[in-house]
């Protein structure tokens, strides 16, 4: 199976460690990653301050790159941003006329319909991960979280992280916080806040009687591991799968002696 | 009446655009009466300080662009209209009557999980507005706002808090007031991104910390970067081709009107 | 045939935007005598109308809306024998609508109706007979009120109640809002009176199946399901609910004050309907009243007139998932509050033990567009009530999170003010969340709830042992069953609209049906009594009649021009047509003559005949072609 990718720019930094867990884990499920030639960045959280067509421009550029069906998207921001651009020029031909404007120097053409953006979750739910469960391994209870872009505006599957770590053999633990927010980009204004809001997390899933809290975006991972405290297990789901799945921890991005 | 702006928040906003000019230069110019001169205020903690109106931030632009053409300050006199230029329209927020529906019932300051980091919290701005349409708020709310969508999806009147926030802060800085940190981190931001078309948290955030925040402790935590072959080093991303294209687009993106 | 017509200045409310001058002079040049008064509604205005017309005459009257004032100069214009009637609504259509224009459209509008008089026929009146019976759905302090009072005339009321037990909400309340006196003691009395009165006939666990008929006659057909225990021989003693091995009790007698006092069998839970040969109850009581044979009966009633009063129920909280209602221990409704202490109930909270923080939830899915986007009223009052009870009984330490303090009556604010001295804490603020995860370590083991303080900034964290959840009402299960059998409008919120909210607060648009109690909306217990007794006070009145007179005679349905495609028959709001093996039928009893299905038909069948077709286009032409 082949599937086209927009990896996001955290694939190169901040989130090393969750896209190579990604790949490691397509290569293992016979999954193909095309990744989407010349991708663009999203602009992140920064476009909410500049003028509403750059951001529509950063994500129509990315949008119109690709010739597709489905463009499965990783970080939940740029899964945001990019499903926000695709809505609001569904809905605003005045926006969709001076966009492709803008495009047609590159020879890029918008399309109404394509590509359906996916997040990863959902994509890993469909697959039929059971048969891949290495034998003989057992897992300890894992709640999951979702964080807030694949909740909120545009909800995602809110039960595909269940799926697909109950589908290898993850007990998961349910929590009500899973669409709660983390404090998102806040801890560059260093707030005490987030720290309240990291530790709430945290605090539910250990009462719970979870092991650890599977993730799936970069920027909640960084907050819960900076701010959440300091024993608590947070990991993004793939590398879970991963584990599951009897892959080798560096090969997840994960210390050699899990 | 607003207060104006103080010289500082008038060079910061030019940096951020990209405009290099000092105090100094600046005060030159009030001298020689190309801007105008800034109004004498008592502070409540003592002191005065001097406050330009805010359209001396669009006529400083006007004159270096000119002067980046290679005119000189006194061509540059001659061409600039004398008076002050009428007020610019206010941009109206195209969703604003959904906003007469704020019950105040504070649900959204509720739920806000930084709440206590905003000087005041969503439906007071809110309120502001009603009293005062197209008034732009002196509080941080919209910058702090982390955009998480909770107040809006709980908001029992279903008003569009998160858009409103959005325009606010894209509407600019409040005049008199500084964010001080966001526009630093913004500035990176978008310079990095320009470079190649890709942002480099890694970069910006390693910038930021030297420049906003000092050396802290949490570096070593961002800076690990695990791979299969053990921790490797940060390199920034590589351009994309369709780069000057990109740029281009941008630019032309950001005069829409 | 001389024509009059008379305009009215309404005291300014038409002659300030319409020149009546010169729409008297433009009148008066066709030809009819116009006559001008300050106020035609007032005793002068109705003495000059009388004094100046003849018997034989035709009159236009171009005052108000035909909806308040219509009946009064028509009743006077039948009294002068006058030979043609008809009003326009100046002020609503004409003046209201703006000082522009407004002399056209008078003007249009006069001529139009003028052009029509000539063709008028007066509608026939008919005498319809009345049955002397009452029926009253709903059994709840409105029904039983409507029942009690209407049963003093001595004829047959029948009071039909969809559960085992009479008494709707109000037998479960403890205390009453606003003076906290004790509820049973004023509802019990109320219900044994019931109990007393030989010409009310109960039907307990029934439901109206089909309504027939007429005005005046109705026809109709009951359903009762088994109770399996015979009320006639039952006692009350309840030894049947102790022997029974089902947890809980397969046979229940809920309400404080059971009527009738004889337990309900619930087939569902019972291990006898089981075929699990349990017959324990029928062994050990005495009275030999269990009847495990019992089947579903039908009745069929005549009536003259209905009264519905299904009452309303609180809103399901637990579509609000972030309150947490069914999920979290220690989040309870009022409605769960007022049944533990009606029942001495020990209450707890999240952690198990006895609560001493207590916060009333108000408005929970009030005043919100996701759930209830009105405001109940009375929910305010019995949030209060409850705080107050709670600090008396429990010592705790309680608070109200509150929008607005809707209180009404001053007994209302006397009721605050005592709240207040007790120490009652009220917050402005709508609660955005509650959940069983601290946000400050030290409120581990209590319920967090998230509320900012909306007056005095800073706090919006709040840790509390117990959730009273205070939502608003919406109508009763089935109503809206009640009311496709009836004919009745709902609201746009499911509630009964009254044909006229100020004026006519418990008549329906249905001639002798009335609606009483919190079916028509949220009330408390004192407007469902009152309105109660105002349905049962209109139907006596409606009833004491050996028959009413009716219009009759609207509608004109040509045969040969009726496509059959029933249109008409779909847009009747009055349920006045019906299609029978010979063709359209009406319903003298129900048409009202408004005319609806003659615009409808598309092929021009039906006919209103007081105004004939001929009047119509007369009246179309003046309209299109006046000046
Ligand atoms: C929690 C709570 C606390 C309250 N506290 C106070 C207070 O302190 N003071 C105060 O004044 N008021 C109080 N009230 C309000 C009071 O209970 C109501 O005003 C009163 O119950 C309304 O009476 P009702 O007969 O109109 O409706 P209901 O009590 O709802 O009775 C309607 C009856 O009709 C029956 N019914 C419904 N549909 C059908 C059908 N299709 N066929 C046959 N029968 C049907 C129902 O089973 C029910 O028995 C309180 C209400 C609640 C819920
Ligand atoms: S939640 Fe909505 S109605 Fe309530 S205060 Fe905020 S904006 Fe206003
Ligand atoms: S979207 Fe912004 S204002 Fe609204 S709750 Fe989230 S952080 Fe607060
Ligand atoms: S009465 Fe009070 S609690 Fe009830 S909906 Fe109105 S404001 Fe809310």
């Amino acid at each position: 199976m082949k599937i086209l990718y927009y990896p996001g720019c955290s694939s190169e930094h901040l989130a090393r460690d969750l896209y190579l867990s990604i790949e490691t884990l397509a290569s293992s499920l016979g999954v193909e990653l095309e990744v989407l030639s010349d991708w663009n960045c999203c602009g992140a959280r920064e476009i909410e301050e500049a003028p509403e067509g750059v951001g529509l421009f950063l994500a129509a550029r990315n949008l119109a790159l690709a010739q597709g069906e489905e463009l499965l998207v990783a970080c939940s921001l740029c899964f945001h941003n990019l499903k926000r651009a695709q809505d609001l020029l569904r809905k605003e031909a005045g926006f969709r006329a001076r966009i492709a404007e803008l495009l047609k120097e590159e020879g890029l053409e918008l399309s109404l319909k394509t590509p359906q953006i996916l997040p990863l979750t959902e994509f890993l739910a469909r697959l039929d991960l059971s048969k891949f469960r290495s034998a003989g391994f057992r897992g300890l209870p894992v709640a999951v979280y979702y964080g807030c872009f694949l909740s909120r505006p545009c909800p995602t599957d809110l039960e595909a992280l269940e799926k697909a770590l109950s589908a290898v053999g993850y007990p998961v633990v349910p929590t009500t916080l899973k669409s709660h927010c983390c404090g998102g980009h806040l801890p560059r204004t260093d707030s005490p806040v987030i720290k309240n809001l990291c530790q709430r997390l945290i605090f539910e899933a250990h009462q719970k009687g979870a092991t650890g809290l599977a993730v799936a975006c970069p920027v909640c991972k960084l907050n819960l591991e900076i701010y959440g405290g300091p024993s608590f297990p947070v990991r993004y789901f793939t590398q879970y799968l991963g584990l599951a799945l009897g892959l080798s921890p560096s090969w997840l991005g994960l210390p050699e002696e899990e | 009446m607003e207060p104006g702006l103080l010289l500082e928040d008038i060079l910061q906003k030019l940096a951020e655009e990209g405009y290099q000019i000092s105090k100094r230069t600046f005060l030159y110019y009030v001298q020689l009466g190309l801007l105008p001169k800034g109004k004498r205020k008592g502070q409540k903690k003592g002191g005065v300080k001097f406050y330009y109106p805010t359209w001396t931030l669009e006529r400083l632009k006007a004159i270096l662009e000119l002067k980046k053409k290679g005119l000189k300050l006194k061509e540059i006199q001659e061409r600039l209209p004398k008076k002050a230029p009428s007020p610019p329209l206010p941009k109206t927020f195209s969703q604003a009557e959904r906003l007469k529906d704020c019950n105040a019932c504070g649900i959204c300051g509720a739920i806000c999980p930084v709440y206590e980091e905003m000087d005041l919290p969503p439906w007071r701005l809110i309120q502001a507005w009603e009293e005062v349409p197209d008034s732009l708020p002196s509080a941080n709310t919209p910058w702090v706002c982390v955009g998480c969508y909770l107040c809006e999806t709980r908001c029992p009147q279903e008003i569009p808090i998160v858009e409103f926030l959005r325009f606010l802060r894209r509407e600019g800085l409040p005049p008199g007031r500084r964010w001080r940190k966001h526009p630093e981190w913004s500035r990176i931001f978008w310079s990095l991104l320009e470079e190649r078309g890709r942002s480099f948290d890694f970069g910006a955030v390693h910038a930021y910390q030297i420049r906003v925040l000092g050396p802290a402790e949490d570096q070593r935590l961002l800076l690990r970067l695990p791979g299969p072959e053990g921790e490797k080093e940060v390199t920034a991303p590589s351009k994309i081709k369709g780069l000057p294209a990109l740029k281009r687009a941008l630019e032309r993106a950001r005069g829409w009107k | 045939m001389r024509t009059k017509v008379f305009l009215c200045e309404c005291g300014g409310n038409i002659s300030e935007n319409l020149d009546l001058k010169a729409l008297k002079k433009a009148l008066a040049s066709s030809g009819v005598e116009v006559l001008r008064h300050p106020f035609l509604c007032s005793p002068e205005g109705q003495a000059f109308f009388e004094a100046r017309i003849l018997p034989g005459e035709a009159v236009l009257v171009g005052a108000c809306s035909p909806h308040l004032h219509g009946p009064t100069f028509k009743t006077l214009s039948k009294k002068l024998r006058v030979r043609a009637f008809h009003m326009v609504a100046l002020r609503e259509e004409a003046a209201w609508i703006g000082k522009e224009g407004a002399y056209q459209r008078a003007l249009r509008l006069l001529k139009g109706a003028l052009s029509a008089l000539p063709y008028y026929q007066a509608p026939d009146l008919k005498e319809f007979p009345i049955t002397k019976a009452l029926l009253i759905i709903g059994g709840g302090i409105a029904g039983l009120s409507a029942a009690l009072k209407a049963s003093e005339k001595e004829l047959p009321v029948y009071l039909v109640e969809r559960e085992a037990f009479l008494g709707g909400k109000a037998v479960f309340l403890d205390r009453l809002y606003p003076r906290l006196e004790c509820a049973s003691c004023l509802v019990s009395p109320r219900l044994s009176a019931l109990s007393h009165q030989k010409n009310i006939r109960l039907y307990t666990l029934s439901r109206v199946l089909q309504v027939g008929g007429r005005p005046g006659a109705y026809e109709v057909t009951l359903e009762e399901r088994p109770r399996y225990v015979d009320p006639e021989r039952c006692h009350g003693c309840g030894e049947c609910l102790r022997v029974c091995p089902v947890n809980p009790p397969a046979l229940t007698m809920d309400p404080p004050h059971p009527v009738p006092r004889a337990p309900v069998i619930h087939a569902a839970r019972c291990l006898h309907f089981k075929g699990e040969g349990c017959s324990r109850c029928k062994e050990v009581c005495s009275r030999k009243a269990i009847r495990f044979e019992e089947n579903p009966r039908l009745h069929r009633l005549k009536v003259g007139g209905i009264i519905v009063a299904t009452g309303f129920k609180p809103y399901p909280v637990e579509k609000i998932p972030y309150y947490g209602y069914k999920r979290l221990p220690g989040v309870i409704t009022l409605w769960d509050l007022e049944k533990a202490f009606c029942q001495k109930e020990a209450l707890r909270g999240f952690d198990g033990g006895p609560p001493r923080k207590v916060a009333v939830v108000h408005c929970a899915g009030s005043r919100d567009r996701r759930h209830l986007s009105y405001c109940s009223e009375i929910c305010c009052g019995l949030a209060l009530k409850a705080g107050i009870l709670l600090r008396e009984r429990l010592s705790a330490e309680v608070y109200h999170f509150y929008l607005d303090l809707r209180l009404k009556s001053p007994e209302g604010e006397a009721l605050l003010r005592r709240a207040k001295e007790e120490g009652l804490r009220f917050i402005r603020g709508q609660v955005a969340e509650i959940s069983e995860v601290p946000l400050r370590p030290e409120d581990e083991g209590r319920l967090t709830l998230l509320a900012e303080n909306t007056l005095q900034p800073g706090q919006k964290v709040w840790a509390v042992d117990l959730v009273v959840l205070v939502p608003g009402f919406v109508p009763e299960g089935g109503s809206e069953e009640v009311a496709s059998l009836l004919g009745l409008c709902p609201d746009r919120f499911g509630f009964f609209s009254p044909r006229e909210e100020k004026t006519a607060p418990v008549e329906t648009l249905r001639k002798g049906i009335w609606i009483a109690g919190a079916a028509s909306g949220p009330k408390d217990l004192s407007e469902s009594v009152l309105s109660g007794e105002a349905a049962a006070l209109e139907a006596l009145l409606f009833l004491e009649k050996s028959a009413f007179l009716a219009d009759t005679e609207w509608v004109d349905w040509e045969e040969e021009r009726c496509g059959r495609c029933w249109l008409c028959v779909e847009v009747c709001p009055f349920k006045a047509l019906r299609v029978s093996p010979k063709g359209l039928k009406v319903e003298e009893a129900l048409c009202c003559g408004c005319g609806l299905c003659a615009s409808a038909c598309p092929s021009g069948a039906l006919r209103i005949k007081p105004f004939p077709r001929q009047a119509y286009l007369q009246t179309l032409e003046a309209l299109a072609n006046a000046p």
